[in-house]
């Protein structure tokens, strides 16, 4: 058994199924962040990235009963916010233009002014700063796929990749193009330590 | 031969390694940071979900008043009472700071011997309202919780909750 959050995932959802109410809570508190990131990077502004968020949730409490592999929860939870966001993002109501990804915009990331955690080295911020700039320069696909990742551990990676349509084995065990491209970026700047 | 390709080629084969998941951790901090996930979202969600799953109905909340006078001081000595109705029934709870920094809710509804479900974050707990609708719980711990109201003498009656009670 892997210890992912798609593990988690399947036991959650095999507790709520017999009749443990409590199960769902601890489920959505890990992954609603993953699920919050992959509205956010299908283009949805917050509002509609709440909205997607909710329905989701609400689509899992309704198909409980289709859902036949509790192993396969995680991916059907990603794969429907995906799905909601596009919907929602085509019908173009409450959302953000998005450019494409090799005019990388910068508009989307408002300066932090609250929900910023003090502890937090400003140096760490600025690091944290300095790589989002090279993943924005990536491929589209690619900065959707690492921003998905970026909040999952190894074991989920195969989930996370298939939901987005990326084929199995973009990432994980090795390092995959989206990792490698970053990787080349972070190499041939100065201001990173990275050796190829 | 060392062309960008090339090289993206070698590494994209090459196992995961500390500077990648350094990488992806920075990522996440960025991410989190910038755009964090809007405060209660996920408690919306799970009140959401429960209502689903309960097919319940939604009690508005009618009223909401502090008993304790309204003097500054730094004792959470409040004593704030909660009025909710629905489709034919009232819920009325009242807050009680007991001692170690649990709470008493005492509660009455129109609806007597109904089953009463506390739903805390962790735990949930049961009892039954008296022949006058009276029902106390006791050593409520900080937080956000929901009353579940079931009336067993009228099963074709939905599930009543309420909307969080921050304890």
């Amino acid at each position: 058994m892997n210890s992912g959050l798609a593990a988690a995932a399947a036991n959650a959802f095999s507790l709520h199924r017999s009749g443990d109410s409590s199960a769902m809570g601890a489920l959505v508190d890990q992954v609603t962040p993953l699920l919050w990131h992959t509205a956010r990077a299908q283009g949805a502004d917050p509002a509609t990235a709440e909205d997607v968020v909710q329905t989701t949730w609400l689509r899992l409490v309704e198909h409980a009963a289709e859902i036949s592999d509790p192993q396969a929860v995680l991916q059907w939870l990603l794969m429907t916010t995906k799905r909601e966001s596009w919907n929602a993002v085509r019908r173009g109501r409450r959302t953000i233009p998005r450019e494409s990804w090799d005019e990388p915009t910068t508009s989307d990331t408002p300066p932090p002014t609250s929900g910023v955690d003090p502890a937090l080295a400003s140096e760490e911020r600025e690091l944290a700063r300095a790589i989002w700039q090279h993943v924005e320069r990536l491929p589209e696909r690619c900065q959707q796929l690492l921003r998905l990742v970026a909040f999952v551990d190894r074991p989920d990676y195969s989930a996370v990749s298939e939901a987005l349509g990326i084929p199995v084995g973009s990432i994980g065990p090795t390092r995959g193009r989206c990792l490698a491209k970053l990787r080349l970026a972070l190499t041939a700047d100065p201001a990173w330590e990275v050796t190829a | 031969m060392n062309t960008p390709n090339h090289s993206e080629d070698l590494l994209a084969g090459q196992p995961i390694d500390a500077a990648d998941e350094r990488a992806l951790a920075l990522v996440r901090t960025h991410l989190s940071t910038t755009d964090p996930v809007p405060s209660g979202l996920t408690e919306r969600v799970k009140f959401a979900m429960t209502v689903a799953s309960l097919e319940a109905e939604v009690a508005h909340l009618i009223s909401e008043g502090s008993l304790a006078t309204n003097v500054r001081t730094t004792e959470y000595d409040r004593a704030t009472t909660v009025t909710f109705e629905s489709d034919g029934l009232s819920i009325m709870v009242s807050l009680e700071e007991a001692d170690r920094g649990v709470t008493t809710l005492r509660g009455w509804v129109t609806a007597p011997a109904a089953e009463i479900e506390l739903r805390e974050r962790t735990r949930t707990s049961t009892t039954t309202a008296d022949d006058d609708g009276r029902f106390v719980f006791e050593g409520v711990e900080r937080g956000t919780v929901h009353l579940v109201i079931r009336q067993s003498d009228q099963p074709h009656t939905r599930p009543v909750i309420t909307p969080g009670i921050e304890i």
